[in-house]
């Protein structure tokens, strides 16, 4: 007995070395970033960090290569740089860990701001407020946004995306579920599981094409945050470079004319919303305490 | 921006973390049981005289054993809805787990009665005991004895494969650490937190089963 | 049914992907069982204690949690990044690890100590000893149970299809997410019995010849 309690001890004492040595090192706030902006105009490569089958943000095109919303702005981005863009593909939940080791330079996936996430990696100003509808089976007796506010029912997501941050303010009765792919969470939708997911215009449409009368959308948007492009901590003057790139994007009509040309119509950045939504927005977008869920 | 290694992380998530390590227990509690069920059905079938059920009780344990869990938690969960059943993903993976656990157990049953020697059935007999209370006073414990320590690693391999049930949704521990390291991207300290949590379960387990052992079968080493 | 007939090939190819991965980590696992195995036999307490513990990690936790530890825990601890690939090998490859250390424990003290004695007589050192007289004999245990590890890593490989690699059962789901029956899962299930199926009775098959009356 004392043999098994001194060798468990023992590797309790490593592990705990290991963890003090790996803490010991600066946190990623410090010097050690401030190369970023500096690497990227010295080797005129800009590795930019995506996600993949996420039309018409970003989609991988038969031949490999990709193409949409967010990948347009990268190349923008890379040619005003005079780099070479070098993509890497990861998941949603991948998105933030590639910032956090340095695999890539900055991110531009439409990954949108949240309380906990900006604890990990710096946000540029948005440059959209993208909207989302729920989507709910055909047969089912929901119509309007508040009617999902209920303990009946189940909300279905993906992880490695917000809705975990802004459904529970929207809708705090409706209980979620998460899945690990959003090919999962549709599924269990198909398969009566869960009662609604919540996904971009585009893609719910493209799945009641493929679910003939199975599906309805409810027809109410609900503000699904803001993206940002997602950048370290530690180098300020890439943000600083990014940021007021996003604003002048944003002031010369470019952000717009990109926006529909991929989205094929709306606005990038909310200003005037119709119908109470900026009131919806407010209410739906989390704000106070950075308590976990 | 942030450590490595946060331990306030667990103190705000702890009802979260608490949830998950309750609902991996109760799955587990079910998952073990139902293996027990199919098990011994499994076993019934695999030692029955008629040639189909023989054959099939051997189907049944050799599919099992040679095909991966997932496979059957997908299919019981996402398949069945196409011929209109649907299980609660509680129950779909108890079923899964069950049937899984059950091909183990048939298997660890069979080899523990053909330990137990035809003397002692043949004695039982001459004794003027019928077949079911030889079977019950004198064949069953003697066959548990050879069993238990097998019996306990395969309740601790089904325990440990309730984390698989997080893939369909079930909240129990790994879903939950899941969620959390979705959201705060604490990615180490959660995952971190729940292999401790497991290896708590299974040492307390693995204890309390040698504890039983010792004390229940101590007295009958030496015989068979 | 029949709609899973275009997609067989696919099947197939994933069913290399999981022979792939599995013997990958298989052989990677053979080493760590070796080494951690000897180490474990030696004389030193600490080492043994250490080697102990490593077993009793890998088998106290689920397999899906080392992966996604894997994946997603060790890249933020040393500041690298894993394809899925990688980490479900690498976590395969420590799991079998585990068990192999078992595995080469017993292969090694089931050659008989005198066997040790006559070699120390004969003035044969240690690691000569190893090479030459024990692990020839101690491969007639290993080798059966590596089958098995082999059959788990197979088994085991499906697992890493949660954190998005592409093996047979994730092909198998795509395809039926893709024409909604059951066959796909249906005929992954065929392939994977075939795989261990097989590799099951190459192990008995293994084991029986190497059986002879006994150990020395």
């Amino acid at each position: 007995m004392g043999r098994r309690l001194a060798s468990w001890l023992t590797v309790a004492a490593v592990v705990a070395a290991l963890l003090a040595a790996t803490n010991l090192g600066p946190g990623p706030v410090s010097g050690q970033n401030e190369e970023i902006f500096a690497k990227v105009l010295r080797t005129h490569v800009l590795t930019v960090g995506t996600i993949s089958g996420n039309p018409p943000w970003s989609i991988t095109k038969p031949n490999g290569e990709l193409d949409g919303y967010d990948i347009a702005i990268a190349k923008l981005i890379a040619a005003d740089l005079n780099a070479k863009v070098n993509f890497v593909v990861t998941s949603g939940a991948g998105r933030i860990p590639a910032l956090q080791t340095h695999k890539v330079d900055i991110v531009i996936a439409e990954l949108n701001y949240t309380g906990p996430r900006a604890l990990a990696v710096a946000y540029t100003r948005p440059y959209s407020n993208p909207v989302s509808y729920f989507l709910v089976r055909a047969s089912s007796p929901y119509r309007t946004i508040a009617s999902l506010n209920s303990a009946q029912v189940t909300l279905g997501y993906a992880l490695g995306g917000n809705e975990a941050q802004i459904w529970p303010p929207l809708l705090p009765n409706a209980k979620l579920q998460a899945f690990t792919t959003v090919a999962d969470a549709e599924q269990a939708l198909l398969s009566g599981r869960v009662t609604a997911t919540g996904e971009p215009d585009i893609l719910n449409r493209q799945l009641m094409a493929a679910h003939p009368g199975q599906l309805r959308q409810i027809e109410q948007p609900y503000v699904k945050g803001y993206v940002g492009i997602g950048l370290p901590y530690g180098d300020f003057d890439w943000w600083l470079w990014l940021d007021r790139w996003v604003a002048y994007f944003i002031y010369t009509g470019q952000n717009q004319k990109l926006w529909t040309q991929y989205m094929g119509g709306g606005s990038a950045l909310i200003s005037r919303e119709p119908d109470g939504l900026r009131e919806r927005a407010a209410a739906a977008l989390p704000w106070g305490p950075l308590s976990g869920r | 921006m942030v450590s490595l290694f946060d331990p306030a992380l667990f103190w705000r998530y702890r009802h979260a973390i608490a949830a998950g390590a309750a609902a991996t227990l109760a799955l587990g509690a079910c998952s073990v049981l139902a293996s027990f069920a199919f098990g011994l059905a499994g076993w019934r079938l695999k030692t029955s005289r008629h040639r189909p059920f023989a054959w099939f009780g051997n189907a049944y344990v050799e599919a099992l054993r040679n095909t991966p869990d997932l496979l059957y938690i997908y299919g019981l969960y996402f398949g069945l809805t196409g011929v209109g059943i649907r299980f609660s993903a509680f129950t779909c993976a108890v079923l899964a787990l069950g049937i899984q656990g059950g091909a183990y157990v048939a298997e660890i049953i069979r080899g523990a009665f053909t330990a137990v020697s035809n003397e002692q059935r043949a004695a039982a007999r001459a004794l003027s005991l019928r077949p079911w209370q030889s079977l019950v006073h004198v064949e069953l414990p003697q066959m548990l004895r050879v069993a238990f320590p097998a019996l306990g690693n395969q309740v601790i391999s089904t325990l440990l494969g309730t984390a698989l049930a997080s893939v369909i949704a079930v909240p129990e521990l790994t879903y939950q650490s899941q969620i959390i390291g979705d959201s705060t991207y604490q990615y180490f300290s959660v995952f971190a937190m729940d292999a401790v949590i497991y290896l708590l379960l299974v040492q307390i387990l693995t204890r309390v089963f040698h504890l039983i052992d010792h004390l229940w079968f101590g007295k009958w080493r030496g015989t068979v | 049914m029949a709609g899973v007939v275009p997609y067989l090939g696919l099947l197939v190819k994933g069913a290399l992907i999981t022979l792939e991965v599995s013997a990958l980590a298989l052989v990677c696992a053979l080493v760590i069982g070796v080494v951690v195995g000897i180490v474990a036999t030696s004389r030193f307490r600490a080492a043994q204690a250490a080697a102990r513990v490593y077993v009793e990690l890998v088998r106290s936790i689920p397999l899906l949690v080392q992966l996604f530890f894997a994946y997603y825990g060790l890249p933020l601890m040393f500041k690298v990044n894993f394809t899925p690939y990688q980490a479900a090998t690498a976590a395969l490859a420590l799991y079998g690890g585990a068990y192999m250390v078992e595995a080469v424990r017993s292969g090694i003290q089931s050659v008989g100590r005198n066997q040790w004695e006559a070699a120390r007589a004969l003035g044969i050192g240690y690691w000569h000893t190893m090479t030459y007289v024990v692990a020839p004999q101690a491969i007639r245990v290993t080798l059966p149970a590596a089958a098995g590890i082999f059959i788990s890593l197979l088994k085991g490989s499906s697992v890493a299809s949660i954190i998005g690699f592409v093996e047979l059962l994730q092909t198998a789901v795509n395809i039926r997410n893709t024409i909604f029956s059951l066959s796909p899962l249906l005929v992954a299930g065929i392939l994977y019995f075939l795989m261990c199926y097989g590799l099951s009775r190459f192990g008995s098959r293994v084991e029986r010849r190497f059986r002879y009356g006994g150990a020395s």
